[in-house]
């Protein structure tokens, strides 16, 4: 969606702007509005500390290391194959190809797996390629639905979401269990039916996975700009004689073009910090899923020729250049789509969009289209719900609960990763409402030097990849002589002495954690409160300042009654990708007894059945939040999952 | 007593100056009019005045109290908003009796006070209706019993009626009116329409591009425009351009079609040849009779039917569009051919002259 802060700053701000006064004292500006300038200082201070700081650390240990400046680890990362590979010439098994026909005797295998360039290349290869994929998809699926006229609309709209009740990598864990050397489809379908079996591994695997999820990220922010922009617009462009092609070429689309790059960077940033993806398909046996950023990560966290919790320089540059790859997207974006505010050109919109009215022909090929990608896109649905109901490896496929029965074995710890999930995932959430709200009300409507970056600051984590603020927490907050350079703050242990900080990643994780958590999906809320805020005209906050309202007053009274909606829906999307969070878990849990439902999924090699009853569980949970989401917000649900 | 003093106040914005140096008095249950075209800066002074906006520069008093910086919620004044701002989570009653309800008035007492306006503002039986279910005129009265609910120092209204038709809006002002001077309120007024400002005001204010151009009675104002902005801006008029001829007597002027005009100046510094500009109301000419003074002469272009008038549009003879708002012998005129030739009369005083936009007399 497009509208980021500078949306919200709306036609009527334009007319009456705050004039610009005379520089007033810090104390004075604060005794003049001392909440909102007490929500601007916490927050600021703690995203400093939680976001900021530990951000800034890791640019700096991958450059300074022991106590002074190295270089060779980048020299190392660029000499060394298994980093960078651009010519993708590794040798066999670890070596990429675009698709590998083996004849056996009970059925031709192509193995899909896509080229093996290197851990860094491979990393942007998926994300571009996802990208590309999820745009091409989104823009047709929202194009169909926005523009031409067909039965069973309502019916799609609904099943397009589908694919967001599922985290991508529950996802590969359905694709597994259909499309695996032993997937039910290819040993039960393909083999004996066609004679063949299709395998998905490596890149190729990780971008289709991805791409069946994602794509409906583009599709919403697409369709909502599409139903948003003004059927004049392209009525005139009729009305002055454009074909229908050339209307779409020359007004629709472009129209559409700022929802369609935020909802894009949006995509090729998360696609890019997928952890739990190259985790599932590694977990398989998949030796090329493994050379990815994430996973590298993940498994080389700390140095290991020291053994200690110093984080490895390699792991530093890798995530560093993780997270520029995310700055640069996110502030080009801003940039971008700031420069193109077209939805509020005009205001009122008359009457109906003009559709398309396909013969039969383009009807088949509209509901072919639609066949076909649903099919596609509801398989790892399938896939789990299949691999957890029913005995592996047996056919006819018989019923079973053993899977679940096993996950709920006291000895699983089950339970115990179900309430951290609930817990964690709560507790974060209640904190992102309350302070979210406040935040979001304050930049939105506050107009103070330094509110462009405040709003920055308050929308920037959906861009950072969960992995880095992971290392960037045990960075800052770990254990190691080597870093006692980098630390400082609040020691929890009691000790000020020189400064040392020590909010131990190990026995803090879940503390750590919930912080990550609320930062991270903190934007989603913030975004449906700029939303909310947007639909509220600011003179109905002056009325009641001008009958005698002071601010607390105005906030309890008049803005969250009237945005209730909103903070409700946004906190609901927290809440499921916070359920949903791989990566930052991953990283800083180290202890069973801390572990979420996802932290297990990951940890559980290649035992299907159970993989899929946890990703069921999951699947029911973020349903129900999206179901609610929606009947709550209605159309409004899209501006939420923007950049 | 009330007494609002607006001292040398200057509004800038990032790259607008917006308010020039104004200064305004308004006095006791005085109805102040704001009156410019949009954009002339009359919403920022208003904000202003509400605390909405602090001033660069200047400095605002209320019974000598300086309430430049004070914060809205502080002043004690209603306000009344283009889009009623009434709170759509809220009924009648509750929007109306907000005020009170911040100010710890007792629900019994509230409820007394509220169901009062509620009546003085004809909406019996609305009160427990949310804003959506009312029309427009109905959420202006029941912003305006809103605002008169506090017992405001100052009544603030910015362009209270421009979102109504026509009708409303000439019903609606009059009732404004009347409830102000019952409750013996001061307002200030912000409009850009000039028939709602001279009908509703004890005192106008005309604003152009941030500065203070005329202050004072309607009457003034419309009789005794000082420049040719405001007489431009007040009723509607031909304007023409000419050049003085003769000065010996009252003033004479001719048009470049060659024709000329006796204004009925006399004082005056100004020399034969000097440019000038004359100001004529539609409403004040005439065709003229044959042997009548002070003629133009013109080809018929048009004639309108308005009513209780017909205005007629007639070309002049160097090509300027003249019209002409005949109330007499309708009907003999009605039949004249477009394109005939007629002589318009215009009395000298009805003419406002001009030099370089400052009225000479």
């Amino acid at each position: 969606m497009i509208d980021s802060k500078s949306e919200s700053e709306s036609i009527q701000e334009r007319i009456t702007p705050k004039p610009r006064r005379r520089r007033s004292s810090l104390l004075q500006n604060y005794k003049n509005d001392p909440l909102s300038w007490s929500i601007i200082i916490f927050i600021t201070v703690f995203f400093s500390i939680f976001l900021l700081v530990p951000l800034a650390q890791i640019l700096i240990v991958s450059v300074y290391v022991s106590g002074e400046f190295r270089f060779q680890a980048f020299e190392e990362i660029f000499s060394n194959p298994t980093f960078f590979n651009p010519r993708g010439d590794l040798g066999e098994g670890e070596g990429g190809y675009i698709i590998n026909i083996d004849h056996r005797d009970d059925a031709t295998v192509y193995r899909i797996r896509g080229p093996n360039l290197g851990i860094l290349l491979n990393t942007i290869v998926i994300g571009l390629l996802t990208t590309l994929i999820s745009i091409m998809l989104g823009i047709t699926t929202a194009l169909l639905m926005a523009r031409v006229d067909f039965r069973g609309k309502s019916l799609l709209g609904g099943l397009l979401l589908i694919p967001l009740v599922l985290p991508p990598f529950v996802s590969g864990v359905g694709f597994i269990a259909l499309l695996g050397d032993k997937g039910l489809l290819n040993e039960r379908f393909f083999a004996p039916v066609f004679g063949f079996k299709i395998i998905l591994e490596g890149i190729a695997a990780i971008v289709i996975v991805q791409s069946l999820h994602y794509f409906t990220l583009i599709h919403l922010n697409v369709y909502s700009s599409l139903m948003n922009s003004d059927p004049s617009m392209e009525e005139s462009a009729e009305n002055l004689g454009a074909s229908r092609f050339r209307i779409l070429r020359t007004v629709t689309l472009p129209l559409a073009l700022p929802g369609l790059a935020s909802g894009s960077i949006l995509v090729l940033i998360l696609s890019m910090e997928d952890l739990g993806t190259p985790i599932i398909f590694a977990g398989f046996g998949d030796q090329i899923a493994k050379q990815t950023i994430t996973y590298y990560i993940a498994k080389h966290i700390f140095s290991d020729a020291e053994a200690s919790n110093e984080i490895a320089q390699e792991s530093a540059i890798l995530g560093g250049i993780l997270l520029i790859f995310a700055l640069v997207g996110f502030f080009m974006i801003r940039k971008y789509v700031s420069l193109r505010q077209y939805s509020m050109v005009s205001k009122g919109r008359a009457g109906e969009f003009r559709t398309f009215k396909p013969e039969t022909r383009g009807k088949i090929l509209i509901y072919s289209f639609f066949t076909l990608l649903l099919l596609a896109a509801t398989m790892p649905h399938i896939g789990i719900i299949v691999a957890a109901t029913t005995l592996p490896q047996v056919w006819p496929l018989q019923f079973s609960v053993d899977p679940f029965i096993s996950i709920f074995d006291p000895d699983s710890g089950f339970g115990l990763f179900f309430t951290n999930t609930l817990k964690y995932s709560l507790i974060a959430t209640f904190l992102i409402v309350i302070l979210a709200t406040l935040a979001g009300y304050v930049a939105n409507r506050k107009k103070f030097r330094g509110q462009t970056a405040f709003d920055t600051l308050v929308t920037i984590p959906i861009a950072i990849p969960g992995i880095v603020l992971g290392i960037g927490y045990i960075t800052m907050f770990g254990d190691s002589k080597v870093l006692e350079f980098h630390r400082f703050g609040i020691d929890f242990d009691g000790h000020i002495g020189n400064v040392v900080l020590t909010l131990n990643p190990i026995t803090y994780a879940p503390i750590l954690l919930v912080i990550s958590y609320t930062i991270r999906k903190f934007p989603f809320t913030v975004r449906a409160v700029y939303a909310g805020l947007q639909q509220t005209d600011r003179v109905l906050e002056e009325s009641a300042a001008n009958m005698g309202a002071g601010k607390v007053r105005v906030i309890a009274e008049i803005i969250i009654p009237l945005i209730a909606l909103n903070i409700v829906g946004g906190a609901l999307v927290s809440l499921v990708y916070n359920m949903s969070e791989v990566s930052t878990t991953l990283i800083l849990i180290t202890d069973n007894t801390h572990g979420t439902l996802t932290w297990k999924m990951s940890d559980s090699n290649g035992k299907i059945g159970e993989l899929a009853a946890i990703g069921v569980f999951l699947m029911i949970l973020q349903s129900l939040s999206l179901l609610v989401t929606n009947l709550l917000l209605k159309n409004r649900a899209e501006a939420i999952t923007g950049l | 007593m009330v007494e609002l003093v607006l001292e040398d106040i200057h509004i800038m914005y990032d790259d607008f100056h917006a308010i020039k140096g104004f200064n305004l008095t308004v006095k006791d249950s005085e109805i102040a009019t704001l009156l410019g075209p949009s954009g002339c800066g009359k919403t920022s002074l208003l904000r202003a005045v509400a605390g909405f906006n602090i001033p660069s520069s200047g400095r605002i008093f209320l019974d000598d109290e300086d309430i430049t910086e004070l914060p809205p919620q502080k002043r004690g004044m209603g306000m009344i908003f283009q889009n009623y701002a009434l709170w759509p989570h809220m009924s009648v009653e509750a929007n109306i009796g907000y005020g009170l309800k911040v100010r710890k008035v007792g629900r019994e007492e509230r409820k007394k006070i509220v169901m009062d306006l509620v009546k003085q503002v004809q909406l019996e039986g609305h009160d427990q209706k949310f804003p959506t279910q009312l029309s427009g005129g109905q959420q202006q009265r029941v912003a305006l019993a809103r605002a008169l609910a506090i017992s405001p120092k100052i009544l603030l209204c910015d362009e209270p009626l421009s979102n109504l038709d026509f009708k409303l809006r000439v019903e609606l002002r009059t009732e404004i009116r009347d409830i102000a001077k019952q409750h013996g309120v001061t307002v200030v007024y912000v409009t850009h329409d000039q028939t709602e400002a001279l009908a509703i005001s004890d005192k106008v204010a005309i604003i152009d591009e941030g500065t203070l151009i005329q202050e004072g009675s309607p009457l003034s104002i419309f009789s005794n425009p000082e420049t040719l902005f405001v007489a431009n801006f007040v009723g509607e008029n031909n304007t023409l351009d000419a050049t003085v001829s003769d000065t010996s007597g009252k003033l004479k002027v001719k048009l470049k079609s060659g024709e000329e005009l006796i204004t009925n100046v006399t004082n005056s510094d100004l020399a034969p040849g000097i440019d000038v500009t004359l100001v004529t109301r539609f409403n004040e000419l005439n065709f003229a009779p044959a042997e009548a003074g002070n003629q133009l002469k013109g080809k018929l272009r048009h004639l309108a039917f308005m009513g209780d008038f017909v205005q007629a549009e007639i070309t002049l003879h160097d090509d300027k569009l003249f019209t002409v708002n005949i109330k007499e012998n309708l009907e003999k005129y009605s039949n004249l051919e477009m394109g005939s030739e007629v002589s318009i009369q215009i009395p000298a005083d009805a003419m406002f002259v001009f030099k370089d936009g400052k009225r000479v007399v």
